[in-house]
């Protein structure tokens, strides 16, 4: 076994760490269940349509895997977790982001758990890309990877554009188990779905993408593969971060993916495993996407566990049902060790694209970390994944020099936090990184405005002018008509007049002769 | 042969008395005044009284205009031309009214319209759609929040929304 894995290429990248393996338990690769709690909040985030975006009313009954609302172009609809009754609707309820808007849906569940009638698809290359691509966007499935963007969408960009698919199975935080754990339960299926998704967008071959140290799963992909010319496995190093998509790119061909575009612009289409799960789940049993697995990381105690959570569950219960009740000596971060946020509301429930919920024993901070200032030791530059300058970039975030920091690719950065972590004098680099970004985002936002007002003023002026050249030549029309009709037409027109006027005058003079004599016989 | 020699020579002589007669009168543009250009919003709101944003950036250089007439630009615009003209001791001599840049657009109470086209004539940047005798609307997406439809309404139907 070792053999074989000795003889492939493992891919690599510059920079990054390697990670201490924690002892690996069997309990991390088996799917625990937890029972469904009585109330499910599902948060639904919104863009432009507000109020008809929704699909249900308050007091009423749904069932499960029945639509809530209406997707649009950039969202996908949502779907009911489970059967029960839609006690409230709140809307504007701000707990996680400030900017971000949401609705928020409270379902009373009534424990019976009736589904909708699911439509089945035993062969799906009956039907053509558009019609599946159509399925896989109403059953809502999204990017799990983290990226929550509509994996219809990217399916629908990617025909006719993509050669190679890269199923991404690496994990982007080193602790996190969620996909493991996946694809040691269902590989099976995980691979009827980088069929379809090859048929909808017509690959020539598809990458699995995996790091090494998972040797187990290794050896039966391999076993797999054996009679499949399609299929590639790929192994990457052990290291911290791997699962983004742009390093996973670099590392597989050394090409770039330049700022503002997509994998899918250079030919390769990336999904995520769990994604590729959920689009087989959507084609071939029907089912919309209402549950996703998620790992629990608990610093002190190593307990380390996967579990299949329905969407919508908050995350209250779920620590309440773990034992985890007393929330005042805990913090719960959303998201892995190096890459998290922490959470504010205990009332937000878990929703697509969190992967991963991290405990930590709150410690009484004694002394704040000293933050001393910048000494160009370099340690963040060779330790930085996609090359660039995280002392040069803090220096011109910080003083604000808003031009120099974009000409040094300040929006390639990932926020891996690595950088922070290796440096020496404890500054929060990637705080100012954040920071700096918006401010870009803002600039950018503001001379697109400048430029699109602009572009109308001209267009406007353009028109404007326009029609008085079309005015002025509609004058010069009309007055040689008239000259032409004027010869024609002088005399009848000429002699009506004349009599026209004559009988007015005619019946003016009548009419005051006749005042007159009125005047006479009364005096 | 020599049909295409002469009009060559013909075309190179020409050539040369444009290039010479350019350098004779020249184009005058400010690159001060492009640059000004550049930092106001291009909203072309006409507050400022002057037609556009152009206009004002000239009479900013050319007739020594004040520099806080642009009302969308705020505080924040006359810092950067401020700082683009060395303008230091006179910081404090503005009174800087509006403080922050919130953009805001326009909206149509669409029961109330008349169909006037009043509104529409004077949009400086054709967000404004509808025949005349006929029902108005915002374009939302164009709208620059310059408000200057507000004053042309006869009904009073339009309204302002903060973003």
């Amino acid at each position: 076994m070792y053999y074989t894995l000795l003889i492939k290429k493992k891919y690599n990248f510059s920079g990054g760490i390697k990670c201490l393996s924690i002892n690996t338990e069997l309990d991390n690769y088996i799917i625990n269940y937890i029972p469904y709690p009585k109330e499910f909040f599902v948060h639904v985030k919104y863009n432009t349509l507000k109020k008809n975006m929704l699909r249900v009313k308050i007091n009423q009954k749904v069932l499960c895997g029945e639509p809530l609302t209406f997707g649009d172009c950039l969202s996908v609809p949502i779907h009911a977790p489970t059967s029960g009754l839609i006690k409230n609707i709140e809307f504007n309820s701000n707990c996680f982001g400030i900017n971000k808007e949401n609705i928020k849906i409270t379902i009373i569940s009534d424990y019976l758990d009736q589904w909708i009638r699911l439509k089945k698809i035993n062969n799906y290359k009956l039907y053509s890309p558009q019609s599946l691509i159509k399925i896989i966007y109403r059953s809502g499935v999204v990017g799990l990877g983290g990226a929550y963007f509509s994996s219809s969408k990217k399916l629908m960009l990617s025909i006719n554009k993509v050669h190679t698919l890269v199923v991404n199975a690496v994990e982007s935080d080193p602790y996190i188990t969620a996909d493991y754990c996946l694809m040691n339960n269902y590989l099976n299926e995980i691979f009827i779905g980088c069929e379809i998704i090859s048929w909808i967008s017509k690959v020539k071959n598809i990458f699995i993408v995996i790091q090494e140290d998972k040797i187990k799963l290794i050896s039966q992909i391999k076993l797999l593969i054996q009679n499949k010319p399609l299929f590639k496995i790929c192994i990457f190093k052990k290291k911290y971060p791997a699962g983004s998509s742009k390093i996973i790119i670099q590392s597989l061909t050394g090409k770039d993916i330049p700022y503002g575009q997509h994998s899918i612009d250079i030919g390769y289409l990336i999904f995520n495993i769990a994604t590729v799960y959920a689009i087989k789940r959507a084609v071939i049993n029907g089912e919309p996407l209402i549950q996703r697995i998620v790992s629990l990381y608990n610093d002190k105690n190593h307990l380390s566990k996967n579990f299949l959570i329905r969407i919508g569950t908050p995350i209250n219960f779920f620590l309440n049902y773990l034992k985890i009740k007393n929330n005042l000596d805990y913090m719960i971060y959303i998201g892995g060790v190096f890459m998290n946020n922490i959470l504010i509301d205990l009332n937000y429930s878990i929703s697509k694209d969190i992967n991963c919920v991290l405990i930590r024993k709150y410690e009484k901070k004694t002394k704040k970390p000293i933050n001393y200032s910048c000494i160009n030791c370099g340690y963040c530059v060779q330790v930085c994944p996609v090359n660039l300058l995280p002392q040069k970039l803090y220096l011109h975030s910080k003083y604000n020099h808003h031009e120099k920091a974009k000409s040094s690719y300040i929006m390639d950065c990932i926020e891996c936090k690595i950088c922070e972590k290796v440096c020496p004098s404890n500054i929060p680099l990637v705080k100012y990184f954040k920071r700096e970004k918006i401010i870009q985002n803002e600039i950018d936002t503001e001379i697109k405005r400048k430029k699109m007002f602009f572009n109308h003023f001209q267009q406007r002026e353009a028109r404007i002018l326009n029609q008085k050249t079309i005015v002025h030549e509609n004058k010069n029309d009309f007055n040689n008509t008239n000259l032409m009709k004027f010869s024609v037409l002088e005399k009848t027109s000429k002699k009506e007049f004349v009599n026209k006027q004559e009988i007015e005058k005619n019946i003016r003079k009548e009419i005051l002769r006749s005042s007159i004599e009125r005047a006479k016989l009364k005096k | 042969m020599i049909i295409i020699l002469i009009f060559s020579l013909v075309s190179f002589l020409l050539g040369l008395i444009l290039a010479y007669t350019h350098y004779l009168f020249p184009v005058k543009t400010d690159p001060i005044i492009n640059k000004i250009n550049n930092e106001l919003p291009q909203s072309q709101c006409a507050q400022c009284g002057y037609p556009g944003c152009y206009p004002y950036a000239k009479a900013i250089i050319n007739k020594n205009e004040k520099i806080n007439k642009c009302i969308p630009g705020g505080s924040e615009l006359i810092f950067k031309i401020t700082k683009l003209l060395n303008l230091d001791k006179n910081i404090e001599d503005i009174n800087i009214q509006n403080k922050s840049l919130v953009y805001t657009t326009v909206k149509i109470d669409e029961k109330n319209c008349v169909g006037c086209s009043k509104c529409a004539i004077f949009c400086p940047v054709d967000a404004i759609i509808g025949a005349p005798n006929f029902m108005h609307t915002v374009v939302q997406k164009f709208c620059t929040g310059c408000n200057i439809c507000l004053l042309h309404c006869p009904t009073n139907c339009i309204k302002i929304i903060k973003e």
